[in-house]
């Protein structure tokens, strides 16, 4: 038997359909991608947007209030959290952009996905991380410092320093179980299946 | 990309729109999924068009853009319900005919002996698939060897009824 024969013959009878319309060309060309790396993309972007514009909020409300110089340093403080975050977003995002070539050979392209979205996840996850601790402390001082105390007040007590040891204690693995959870849930099998797929590549 | 650059492509991919129904429906079962892909293969090939320089036919060149979109996909969870009414999962061919047999043995193989069996049949050279999927030249003489060798065997058995 001839495979090839039998193939031109699938090919009839299984793959043969109308070309699609200019119409239809035209459409898919003007959407958005549902790639994964550019729902990942997009994700990246809109921390980015709410990083930098929370950046730009803060930073005028602390131009007009420099007399309150501690409050200036909780701020001053997440500030520079932000600045610490925004770059490996902005890194990561950057390369999403350049370093995906569709029309590269199967192996590499597979594999710049699969680092992509791991880096992705991962930076998803550290600045989630990351924003835990700072929200705790910053909430606490703040609202400590609107009730009329210091930080240095709020600091010598030990209630308050306490309560913040514990929600730390307790929100940090929450949020990192629960962040690890949910990604597993949505890019689990799927990230699977391309380790699985580049693995046989590999390894004849 | 200018308007000419435009023409130019949906000349091309009206001719070959064949290739992107093959990759997808060897792929895919769920007619979501293929819609969604089909639209999502237009739109990457569209993106990198401008870096295609001839240098291989646009028939290779759009197969490689289909298969990498194809395999880099995330399918949708399909609820079970949906799976009752929408997936169209390849069914052991009722009338045995060589091609129906052939094909529902392609669909049967995990995702990268599919991709390299497909291009064999296609009529591409080991060296070509090599350049193609990025896999080692004697990675893909091997592998091919065996995934025939395997469809040939379960050819003999339904021969002998014994599939």
């Amino acid at each position: 038997m001839d495979l090839f024969k039998t193939w031109e013959q699938v090919n009839e009878e299984k793959f043969s359909h109308s070309a699609p319309s200019t119409k239809e060309i035209m459409n898919a060309i003007q959407q958005d991608s549902h790639s994964t790396i550019a729902e990942l993309q997009k994700r990246l972007r809109y921390k980015l947007y709410w990083i930098t514009g929370g950046g730009i909020v803060t930073t005028l409300w602390m131009l007009f209030n420099l007399q309150h110089k501690e409050l200036l340093l909780i701020l001053g403080i997440f500030q520079i959290q932000g600045l610490i975050f925004l770059l490996p977003i902005w890194a990561c995002y950057y390369k999403m952009r350049k370093s995906i070539s569709v029309s590269a050979n199967a192996l590499s392209h597979m594999k710049a996905n699969a680092a992509l979205i791991n880096k992705a996840l991962q930076i998803e996850l550290f600045v989630g991380l990351g924003t835990v601790p700072w929200s705790v402390m910053g909430g606490v001082l703040l609202s400590n410092y609107y009730a009329g105390r210091t930080i240095s007040d709020a600091l010598q007590n030990p209630t308050y320093v306490i309560t913040i040891v514990v929600v730390l204690v307790i929100a940090i693995p929450l949020m990192f179980y629960s962040g690890q959870k949910a990604n597993n849930y949505t890019y689990g099998k799927y990230i699977q299946k391309l380790n699985e797929n580049i693995a046989h590549m590999e390894h004849s | 990309m200018s308007a000419e650059r435009q023409v130019t492509y949906i000349n091309l991919v009206q001719m070959h729109a064949g290739i992107i129904h093959k990759v997808i429906n060897l792929y895919v079962d769920n007619f979501e999924d293929r819609k969604d892909l089909y639209q999502e293969v237009l739109l990457q090939a569209w993106k990198s068009f401008q870096t295609f320089k001839g240098d291989s036919t646009f028939s290779t060149w759009l197969y490689k853009v289909c298969l990498n979109t194809v395999l880099t996909y995330r399918k949708r969870e399909v609820k079970l319900r949906q799976i009752m009414t929408e997936v169209d999962v390849p069914e052991y061919p009722p009338d045995k005919s060589n091609a129906e047999l052939l094909y529902y043995l392609v669909r049967q193989l995990n995702d990268v002996d599919r991709m390299l069996m497909s291009l064999h049949l296609e009529g591409y050279k080991n060296v070509e698939i090599a350049e193609i999927t990025g896999i080692t030249q004697t990675n893909v003489n091997v592998k091919i060897f065996r995934l025939k060798e395997q469809i040939i065997e379960q050819f003999k058995k339904e021969a002998n009824g014994s599939i």
